[in-house]
């Protein structure tokens, strides 16, 4: 049985619709990369699993059990955590204070402040500074590290590269592997196709809502994921959703 | 097949509620001389409550200002009525001398009350209504803390009742008319882009706080006019503290929230409300406030819109359009 | 010198000021709702206590054992009940909600208890003081309720910054929506600040109407204005602001009161005005970005 199972699920804005009859799964221990253009409808996706958004239609099943109409607080408390867009963190908390929010769930795990500021030590240096007063880099670490607190069986990573440095990017992707070690599983939103590919164990690639590619990496030549992801060599997509010849 | 895009502002609807307006003003004017002092009476009430319940609208329905302090203006019109009276002008032109001074004055008010926002900009005009009652009260020619009357008026009951009508005629078409006239143009779109989003409307380029400041002094003429009618009426103020009293406030909600607020016909539709529940209930005690306390709260949860947002959303009426509609017209080709 | 006599009534008084606008504070801080029904709410605390003593024939004190958790428990339920539903709508939404309620508390009560004062007695308590020196006296009662304001601020800043809920409310008050994807439910955490905010200004409530020797239903309408100016004072989002806000319009009514009788109000509203127009942010506030 699948960790996570997601069927047809469609989420949108109003009129809009973001995401269209999405079907994937994750396995315990699995890294998900979902990959797509801006605006392909990757965070949409997030923010549905977790609940932060409503589904239009579609179901989603977390260990079993049947999730699409419970709200987003308890999805959390089941055992799923977004790191989301942005990191987002409590500004007039401490770093220690907001990874105290982070444990609000009291799930059971091996994640607790001492083996976080092991993982991160970056994290334990800054545990009294504010939070508004982290560079970028910093803000990430701690906003992972907050997730983490909650011990969640699978997390939720969204863009989690933007707008950082690139050194600072590879020692985030560095501690993956630790982060890993107990089991836990990963959806990784990025832009940045290389990293993303050389860390999933399968892919999915979203293009104007819709999914149009799925599987290992190793199945896909280069040149077929980019194509997915620009909407190249398929008949112009819209059209073909229109029944337009 | 192609199709035509034109933006306009119900030019049928408008025409339809000019002629409307046009045929009662002429009605109205002349009632004093039709019917039953009695009634012209009552209605001089029913005009200044439609001038009130508009003014509040216009703060709060279109530059999202909550005001609970309007009876600062309300009490300065009315004392105004006094001042200028007692130096040879007629009660009725002091009334409308006061309204622009007090418009004036509103102006150097507006930069202390625009210190604050949201709910403790509200507190703060009532704050600011308080100090200008306790200001009052200490001037003995005003009467200090024990009210006054009106030292020149007309003394012949019948023509005094007919004076009193038109003035409150005028003052409520003033009121209306400024309002739809406002709305309309291009002042209006702005005000309600503030109402919106003040951020946004300032980075468009928006002066926001000129335009709010304009609102707010309007508001300020329109509450003083309103003001020197209910002196005038009454020959004189019983008492200060309730001209300046904050249960003004409280009915210019009531009517705004349950008549229809960000509308020009709502406040309409509140205020008759209002008159009439105040006319056949307030007799019997304060019960009807509770009730009219309680329909506030049930309005704002459950009928933001009030009574005319509900009928102008569904089945799209409206009297005195101020909002543009978007209409397709197809056009079919031959292929 | 009768002025050093009118300066530390003032301060006393102060303290009073200061309980009162604590619930404001949170209230706003942590929802970002001015409850415009805060004083008359006060004075619903004052005519539950009323009721109370009327029932039971306890002293004054131990009402507040009943009154204070049975408002804070009110509190709760009227955020969860309406004003949650009224957030949802829209910023001003709450402001008229809180509005209606200011209209229906004191109606109801002027037809429930006619509008004469019902007593609160504080017994010997009410004129006892201590003599400072020739000049200066403090009145028992007053300083009982300036230590019980500074206690409950003390408590209610320790309870913000240690505790679990106290984390939650400052992180509800930042993100309410991130807070929920912590696994928070961030209706409680409003619900919980609502009724802490209901439980100390019932306190403040009972503590007016014990000074003034009862309660009258349109009491609320002055003690609301007293709160916020407090609250504007002092400065938004500082608790010892409050404090300090309090004392500043204790000190301007008492000393403007040795000049007329008269001059308390008008006093109080020049020093608040004035505090707007010179320094908006307020005496120990965060400057506010416009």
């Amino acid at each position: 049985m699948p960790l996570l199972d997601v069927k047809a699920l469609s989420a949108g804005y109003g009129d809009l619709v973001a995401i269209s009859e999405i079907s994937f799964s994750v396995e315990k221990g699995e890294l998900l990369a979902l990959i797509g253009a801006n605006g392909a409808g990757k965070s949409t996706l997030l923010k549905t699993i977790v609940g932060s958004m409503s589904s239009t239609s579609g179901s989603i099943i977390f260990k079993g059990k049947e999730i699409t109409s419970e709200p987003d607080y308890k999805r959390v408390k089941d055992g799923i955590s977004l790191v989301p867009e942005g990191r987002r963190l409590f500004p007039s908390l401490t770093v220690e204070e907001n990874l105290l929010v982070g444990a609000a769930t009291d799930r059971r795990g091996p994640w607790n402040l001492q083996a976080i500021f092991k993982l991160l030590p970056i994290v334990e240096k800054l545990k009294d500074r504010n939070a508004a007063r982290l560079s970028g880099g910093e803000q990430q670490a701690v906003a992972i590290a907050r997730s983490l607190m909650s011990n969640p069986d699978l997390i939720l990573l969204d863009e989690i590269s933007l707008g950082l440095a690139p050194v600072v990017v590879e020692q985030i992707y560095a501690a993956l592997p630790d982060i890993r070690k107990e089991g836990l599983s990963i959806i990784l939103v990025e832009q940045d196709l290389k990293r993303t590919l050389k860390v999933a164990d399968k892919i999915s690639c979203l293009l104007e809502g819709h999914l149009v590619l799925q599987g290992k990496p190793s199945e896909f030549s280069h040149k077929q994921i980019t194509d997915a992801y620009f909407g190249h060599s398929l008949p112009s997509f819209s059209d073909s959703v229109m029944g337009v010849k | 097949m192609s199709a035509t895009v034109q933006v306009e502002r119900s030019p049928k609807k408008a025409a339809f509620g000019g002629i409307l307006a046009a045929i009662l003003f002429v009605a109205l004017a002349i009632a004093p001389k039709v019917l039953d002092p009695a009634i012209t009476t009552e209605w001089v009430k029913l005009f200044y409550l439609i001038t009130l319940a508009s003014m509040w609208n216009l703060l709060a329905g279109y530059a999202g200002m909550i005001s609970v302090g309007q009876q600062a203006f309300i009490g300065l019109g009315a004392y105004g009525v006094f001042v200028f009276n007692d130096h040879g002008f007629s009660a009725y032109e002091s009334g409308i001398i006061a309204s622009v001074i007090v418009g004036v004055l509103a102006i150097p008010i507006s930069f202390l009350a625009f210190r604050l926002r949201g709910g403790y900009f509200a507190i703060g005009t009532w704050v600011i209504a308080e100090t200008i009652r306790l200001i009052i009260i200490r001037f003995p020619s005003l009467g200090s803390g024990k009210g006054r009357t009106i030292a020149n008026y007309t003394k012949d009951p019948a023509l005094r009742n007919t004076y009193t009508y038109w003035l409150a005629l005028g003052v409520v078409i003033f009121a209306l008319a400024s309002c739809f006239t406002l709305l309309r143009s291009r002042f209006g779109l702005a005000l309600q882009s503030i109402r919106d989003n003040e951020v946004a409307a300032n980075s468009l380029g928006i002066k926001v706080d000129f335009a709010k400041r304009v609102v707010y002094v309007i508001g300020a003429v329109g509450c003083a006019a309103a003001g020197s009618v209910i002196c005038i009426q009454s020959i004189g103020v019983a008492s200060p503290d309730s001209i300046f009293g904050v249960s003004y406030s409280a009915f210019m909600i009531f009517m705004v929230l349950i008549g229809g607020i960000g509308t020009v016909e709502g406040p309409v539709v509140g205020a008759l409300l209002y008159f009439f529940v105040d006319k056949y209930f307030s007799q019997s005690g304060l019960w009807y406030l509770v009730f009219l306390g309680a329909m506030a709260i049930i309005a704002t949860l459950f009928a933001p819109k009030g009574i005319w947002g509900e009928i102008n959303a569904r089945w799209n009426i409206s009297l005195f359009p101020v909002s543009y509609q978007v209409k397709t017209k197809n056009v079919q080709h031959d292929s | 010198m009768i002025l050093l006599n009118s300066i530390s009534q003032g301060i006393l008084l102060g303290g009073l000021f200061a309980l009162s606008a604590v619930g404001l504070s949170l209230a706003f801080g942590v929802l970002r709702i001015v409850n415009l029904a805060h004083g008359d709410l006060m004075t619903l605390g004052g005519y539950l206590a009323f009721i109370t003593i009327q029932h039971t024939g306890m002293s004054t004190w131990y009402t507040f054992l009943i009154v204070v958790p049975a408002m804070g428990i009110i509190g709760y339920f009227i955020q969860r009940i309406l004003l949650q539903r009224a957030l949802r709508m829209g910023e001003l939404a709450p402001l008229m909600v809180t509005f209606g309620i200011s209209i229906i508390i004191p109606n109801s009560l002027v037809q429930l208890f006619t509008n004469n004062t019902q007593q609160l007695p504080v017994g010997a308590l009410a004129t006892s003081s201590i003599q400072v020196n020739n000049q200066i006296s403090i009145g028992t009662f007053p300083l009982i309720t300036l230590g019980i304001s500074i206690v409950l601020i003390v408590a209610l800043q320790q309870y913000l910054s240690r505790t679990k809920m106290g984390r939650y409310m400052r992180a509800a008050a930042d993100d309410s929506e991130v807070l929920r994807l912590m696994g928070v439910d961030h209706r409680k955490v409003y619900g919980i600040a609502m009724g802490i905010a209901f439980a100390t200004l019932a306190m403040a409530g009972i503590l007016f109407g014990m000074r003034q020797g009862g309660v009258t239903p349109y009491d609320g309408s002055l003690t609301v204005l007293f709160a916020f100016e407090t609250v504007i004072i002092g400065g938004l989002g500082s608790l010892w602001g409050t404090l300090l806000g309090g004392i500043v319009l204790g000190i301007a009514q008492t000393v403007a009161g040795q000049f007329s009788p008269e001059l308390p109000l008008l006093a109080g509203h020049l020093v608040f005005l004035g505090v707007l127009a010179f320094r908006p942010s307020g005496l120990l506030g965060k400057p506010v970005l416009r």
